[in-house]
């Protein structure tokens, strides 16, 4: 329990951080731009990307406590916001921040029976093309390891890797290659 | 004089009304040095209106991309002969000039040319060698790119390399929008054809030992998602089969040099394997059986082994394993990332994709030595691939298509007019060995 809450914590201090930053740029930087401001950039600490703090206001839903008391009960119905995890450089190890959102994942999909899941995988750009299509099905694979481990049925989840095909930031720089580093949920 | 008389075969060359031609041309980075050589604007028959295509000019840029010339500009030609009884060969011994190329074009039929040239040797005062040609509006690019061959191969010693082909990957970006094309050109980027064009990634285009097909991965689009899948396609025909599309990894095609069976990686057993496809049998062998990452198998010349790609040890490097499975040994030991091999035509190298900690290179690894060199010192290089006489590398840089010399003194940046990115460039195997 003592490290739930630890994560909880966690989690809410660094989503209001994300609040703070983008209401002081007052929403005029592009969705890429601001993620990076708040995307883990290397190592296995416990961040998690910025959430937009406008609407669906910012708390930490999806985790066992904190959004009940919020609004509606449909909030509870919604996908989890973060739909991306990341990983370090040649990496395929879920990092603390990713096991943080496949478990919000997890409980949804477990709680939606319609619900499934595609799993895309991801690298940046360096390095060679079809090592890092090997690479980004790693990711994917690790990704859906853990949430079969979760409790997810096989049959919800479908795999794909795009390799180095499909940068979300298309600067050269760490700040970009850390948001392209990563696994997509998406639910079709 | 040796007169040779060639007759080019006349196709038509289905050029695709694609908006993309890659024209290669050199932007820089090439190092000064070469033999000198003059090319001297082809005569015309007198009553005849001059080609589409100009083929000293073509001979020209040919033998200046190779990097091996130092093309004596047309106006600094001291006189312009095109019959070897014209020639002053003292004025040419005055610039210094060792070697000239002369010739003429005539024409008795409509779309139909006799080209005929020398390579004249200004010391001895004799023509070295001597061909005529007969080519039509279609051929006569090709017939500039065999006169290229020849003198090329009569000053340097070694097969030219101008009368190949390359394939290659184009994505062109609008918004959010990707287009993906796959095509086949003349090594100097002239003909483009069209092989396909998808909004799906394309990867890996590999050429067959006979040069006549392309294997190459893409994505299926299946109801709910995408699978990918790796195709084989007859680049005459445009006729394309599917070799493979099991779950997972469908990657990094290579053929055995027999033509008759395909290297691929497969991840189906659960991780990224090696495996060989009988494409007469379409029977599957699994070759490597590793819990980390093996892919990009490329086949030795010999057919005995192949080389390929592997982190088991951590990192990715380059392995190598015998055609009949077993132990892999590894070969590179250099950097922190060897990737993607690429053996030369004799064997004897492996060119791959490098990181010593300076970015990622194209490096060469001499299989006998052991001795690892950089021949690139861009940081972002990927995708190497070796001339079939093996005297250069063409490989991208970033989004640009680049090629450097297998001594690493002549380097390349070739311009495109493919208005995105061009990636994946494979040189094409001798169409007749």
């Amino acid at each position: 329990m003592i490290k739930w809450r630890n994560l909880v914590l966690i989690l809410v201090v660094l989503v209001l951080a994300g609040c703070a930053t983008s209401s002081k740029n007052k929403g005029k930087q592009s969705v890429a731009k601001n993620k990076a401001t708040s995307a883990p950039i290397l190592g296995d600490t416990a961040m998690t990307q910025s959430v937009p703090c406008t609407n669906p206001p910012c708390d930490s839903y999806g985790t066992p406590i904190g959004s009940q008391q919020d609004q509606s009960s449909s909030r509870a119905n919604d996908i989890p916001e973060k739909r991306n995890i990341y990983f370090s450089y040649d990496k395929n190890t879920i990092r603390p921040d990713a096991q943080i959102i496949l478990e919000e994942h997890a409980t949804y999909i477990t709680n939606h029976p319609n619900a499934y899941v595609r799993l895309e995988g991801h690298t940046d750009e360096r390095g060679s093309r079809e090592y890092n299509l090997a690479l980004a099905e790693r990711r994917v694979e690790a990704a859906k390891e853990v949430l079969l481990i979760l409790g997810v049925f096989e049959n919800k989840l479908v795999t794909i890797s795009y390799g180095e095909e499909q940068p979300v930031a298309l600067e050269h720089n760490e700040e970009a290659w850390q948001l392209n580093r990563r696994v997509e949920l998406i639910y079709p | 004089m040796r007169t040779i008389i060639l007759c080019l075969l006349s196709y038509v060359a289905l050029l695709s009304h694609a908006h993309a031609i890659l024209t290669i041309e050199i932007i820089g980075g090439t190092e000064e040095g070469g033999q000198p050589i003059a090319i001297v604007p082809f005569g015309l028959q007198t009553t005849m209106s001059a080609p589409s295509q100009d083929i000293a000019q073509i001979v020209s840029d040919d033998l200046h991309r190779s990097g091996r010339f130092a093309i004596m500009p047309v106006h600094s030609l001291p006189e312009q002969p095109s019959d070897t009884n014209q020639i002053n060969s003292s004025l040419w011994q005055a610039v210094g000039m060792p070697h000239l190329v002369i010739g003429r074009i005539a024409s008795q039929v409509k779309n139909s040319y006799t080209i005929e040239f020398e390579l004249f040797d200004v010391v001895k005062g004799e023509a070295m060698l001597g061909f005529r040609y007969t080519a039509n509006k279609q051929t006569l690019r090709e017939a500039a790119h065999q006169i290229s061959d020849e003198i090329y191969q009569a000053l340097t010693g070694e097969r030219g390399v101008f009368s190949t082909r390359i394939v290659y990957v184009t994505l062109q970006r609008k918004g959010k929008k990707k287009q993906y094309h796959l095509y086949v050109a003349d090594a100097d980027g002239a003909n483009p054809r069209l092989m396909l064009k998808t909004g799906e990634p394309i990867f890996s285009p590999s050429w067959s030992p006979d040069g006549r097909r392309i294997a190459y991965v893409t994505y299926d689009t299946k109801k709910r998602t995408k699978q990918m899948a790796v195709y084989i396609q007859e680049i005459s025909t445009g006729k394309r089969t599917r070799i493979s599309s099991k779950r997972g990894l469908n990657t990094a095609p290579a053929w055995a040099p027999d033509g008759k069976r395909l290297a691929l990686t497969l991840s189906k057993d659960g991780n990224s394997e090696i495996y060989i496809k009988n494409l007469q049998t379409g029977d599957l062998t699994r070759l490597t059986r590793n819990p980390a990452i093996d892919t990009e198998p490329e086949w030795s010349p010999d057919g005995k082994s192949l080389v390929f790609t592997s982190d088991r040890g951590g990192q990715p490097q380059i392995y190598r394993i015998s055609v009949n499975g077993g132990k892999a040994q590894r070969i590179t030991f250099q950097g922190r990332y060897n990737a993607r091999p690429r053996f030369s035509p004799d064997g004897r190298q492996l060119a791959l994709l490098h990181n010593g900690g300076n970015g990622y290179q194209i490096a060469v690894l001499n299989l006998e030595n052991k001795q690892l060199t950089k021949l690139t010192q861009t940081r972002l290089d990927e995708s190497p691939s070796f001339a079939p006489n093996g005297s250069m590398i063409l490989y991208t840089s970033g989004p640009s298509l680049s090629a450097v010399s297998i001594d690493g003194r002549v380097r390349q940046r070739l311009a495109e007019d493919v208005g995105g990115e061009v990636r994946e460039p494979a040189w094409s195997p001798y169409f007749n060995k």
